[in-house]
C-alpha cells in the first residue's frame, strides 16, 4: 500500500522537467508534421468578416498595432490577416499605435507580406505611427489628426499624403480595428471612438482579455471580435488566405490536450493517494 | 507666493481639466472643445517626456548599482548600453528605420521580447498540472469549466465531442458575461467616486500633501 502511496506522491509532484519536455514534444510534432485539424469558424469571427465585406470601396479604416514584439506571436496574425483583407477589398487602411513600437512592427512585419498590386503608400495606406499619451492621446487624435500627429511615420507632413487630404477627424472613418495586449485597449477605442464619433469597433483580441470583451460584444457595442491565434486561424480561413496561424492551431490543439491529461493525471493521483491513505486508517 | 505653493492650485487646474472633459462630452461649445483638445495634446506632450524621465530613471539606478557594487551591476551596465544603441541608431537618419536600428530591433528586441511571452507557455502548463486540483467542490466546478474553455478554444474540442465548445460558448455568454458586466459596471461606478474625490480635492495624494 505505501509502494502505491509512494508513486500517487511522484505523479502528484511530477518533476517540472518532464512537464516541460513533453510540452516541447506536443508543440514540436503538429508543426513538423501538421495534421490540419478542421477549423469551425465562430459567431464573433464571422460578424468580423461580414462587416470588412459590406464596407464601400475606398472605405477609411483605422487600424491600431498596439502591440509590442512580445505580444506579436498572438496579436500578429490577426493583425496581418485583417490588412490583407482590407488591401484585398480595396479599403484604405491608416496605421497608428499608442505602444512605442507597434508602428514598426506593421512596417517590419506586415506591409511587407501583403499582397497588394498596385497600391501606393499615401494613397491607398499610410503609416501615422506612434501616438503618446494613452487614451489622451487617443483622444485629441480622434477630434483633430493633424495636431497629434503633423508628421507620418516616415516623417512626411501629413497634409502631403494624398489619401488624408479629406481626412480631419475619427468621424471619417468607416471602421477602427484594434489588436492590444494591454492599454491603449479596446476600452479606450470604444470610448474615444465609437461612443465619441460612433465609429464601428473591431477587436483582435488575446484568449485572456475576451471575458471583458464579450459583454461589449453582446451588447452590439463592438461589432465582432477575434480571438487569439485561434480567431485568426478562422479569419484565415474565411479570406482564403490560410497561413501562420491555421497552421500553428494543430500545436495549440496538441498542447491543450496535453495541459488536460496533465490536469486529469494529477487529481486521479490526488483522489488515489486520498483513497490509499484512508484505507491505511482503517 | 505661499499661494501658489497652496492645494488650490493643484486643485483648480484638475477640475477645470476635468471639468472640460465631461462637458464637451454631453454639449458641443466649440470654444471648449478647443480647450479640451489642448488639454489632451498637453497630456500626450507629458507623456512623451515621460519617456525621457524614465530613460534617466534608468540611468541613476543602473549608476547607484555599479557605485554600490552590486551583484547585478554588469546587468545594469548592459541596459544602459543597449538603451544607449537603441537611442543611437534610432536617430541616425531617417529616423528609427535606419538599417542598423531595424537590424538591432529585429534581432535582438523582437527575439527576445517574444521568448519571454513564448516561455510563458512551459509556466502556464506546469502551473495547470499543480493549481487545477479539485480539493473542494468550488474548485472542481473551477476545473470543468476551465476544461469546457480551453476545448471552446483548440479546435480538436469540437472532434472530441461536437458539444465541447457548445457548451463552453454557453459558459462564456451567459454565466461569464453576467459575471464580467457586474465586474465592469462596479469598477465604474468606483472609478466615479474616485474621480470625483480627485475633482473635488479630496483625494490628497493627487493634490501634492
Amino acid at each position: 500500500m505505501n509502494e502505491n502511496k509512494g508513486i500517487f506522491d511522484k505523479i502528484e509532484n511530477m518533476n517540472v522537467r518532464i512537464i516541460y519536455i513533453l510540452i516541447i514534444i506536443c508543440i514540436a510534432i503538429p508543426i513538423i508534421r501538421p495534421v490540419g485539424l478542421p477549423i469551425q469558424i465562430s459567431e464573433s469571427t464571422m460578424s468580423v468578416y461580414d462587416f470588412i465585406e459590406k464596407l464601400p470601396e475606398g472605405s477609411v479604416v483605422l487600424v491600431g498595432f498596439e502591440t509590442g514584439a512580445a505580444g506579436w506571436p498572438e496579436l500578429g496574425p490577426q493583425l496581418n490577416i485583417f490588412m490583407q483583407h482590407i488591401f484585398d477589398k480595396n479599403l484604405k487602411p491608416i496605421i497608428v499605435s499608442g505602444n512605442v513600437d507597434g508602428a514598426q512592427l506593421a512596417e517590419m512585419y506586415t506591409i511587407p507580406q501583403m499582397n497588394k498590386p498596385g497600391k501606393v503608400y499615401g494613397k491607398d495606406w499610410v503609416n501615422l505611427g506612434y501616438i503618446a499619451g494613452g487614451e489622451s492621446g487617443i483622444a485629441a487624435f480622434a477630434s483633430s489628426i493633424t495636431s497629434i500627429t503633423p508628421r507620418d511615420y516616415f516623417n512626411t507632413p501629413v497634409e502631403n499624403l494624398e489619401m488624408m487630404k479629406d481626412i480631419k477627424s475619427a468621424a471619417d472613418f468607416k471602421l477602427a480595428i484594434v489588436c492590444s495586449w494591454g492599454t491603449p485597449g479596446h476600452s479606450d477605442y470604444l470610448r474615444q471612438y465609437t461612443t465619441n464619433f460612433g465609429v464601428p469597433l473591431i477587436v483582435g483580441a488575446q484568449t485572456t482579455t475576451v471575458p471583458g470583451l464579450v459583454p461589449y460584444y453582446q451588447s452590439k457595442q463592438v461589432v465582432g471580435y477575434t480571438s487569439g491565434l485561434r480567431g485568426a486561424g478562422e479569419y484565415e480561413v474565411l479570406t482564403h488566405h490560410p497561413g501562420y496561424a491555421v497552421a500553428s492551431l494543430d500545436a495549440a490543439s496538441s498542447y491543450h490536450l496535453v495541459v488536460f491529461v496533465l490536469i486529469v493525471i494529477g487529481n486521479l493521483a490526488m483522489v488515489a493517494k486520498r483513497f490509499t491513505t484512508k484505507k491505511e486508517v482503517t | 507666493m505661499s499661494f501658489l505653493r497652496s492645494r488650490y492650485i493643484n486643485v483648480a487646474i484638475i477640475f477645470t481639466s476635468a471639468f472640460l472633459m465631461i462637458f464637451t462630452y454631453f454639449f458641443k461649445v466649440q470654444v471648449l472643445s478647443d480647450a479640451a483638445t489642448l488639454v489632451q495634446k498637453t497630456v500626450s506632450l507629458f507623456a512623451a517626456f515621460t519617456l525621457v524621465l524614465g530613460a534617466m530613471n534608468l540611468t541613476l539606478i543602473a549608476y547607484r548599482q555599479v557605485q554600490k557594487k552590486a551583484p547585478t551591476a554588469p546587468f545594469s551596465v548592459l541596459a544602459i548600453v543597449v538603451m544607449l544603441m537603441m537611442i543611437i541608431t534610432g536617430l541616425i537618419p531617417p529616423l528609427m528605420n535606419s538599417p542598423q536600428f531595424n537590424w538591432m530591433y529585429n534581432n535582438i528586441q523582437a527575439p527576445t521580447d517574444s521568448t519571454m511571452y513564448a516561455m510563458m507557455v512551459f509556466f502556464v502548463a506546469s502551473a495547470c498540472f499543480r493549481a487545477f486540483r479539485a480539493r473542494s467542490k468550488e474548485a472542481l466546478v473551477m476545473l470543468v469549466i476551465g476544461s469546457f474553455i480551453i476545448f471552446t478554444y483548440a479546435p480538436i474540442g469540437a472532434i472530441i465531442w461536437p458539444g465541447l465548445p457548445v457548451i463552453g460558448s454557453w459558459i462564456e455568454k451567459y454565466p461569464m458575461t453576467g459575471a464580467s458586466r457586474g465586474f465592469s459596471i462596479g469598477v465604474a461606478l468606483g472609478g466615479l467616486g474616485i474621480g470625483l474625490r480627485i475633482m473635488l480635492g479630496r483625494e490628497k495624494a493627487i493634490t501634492g500633501e
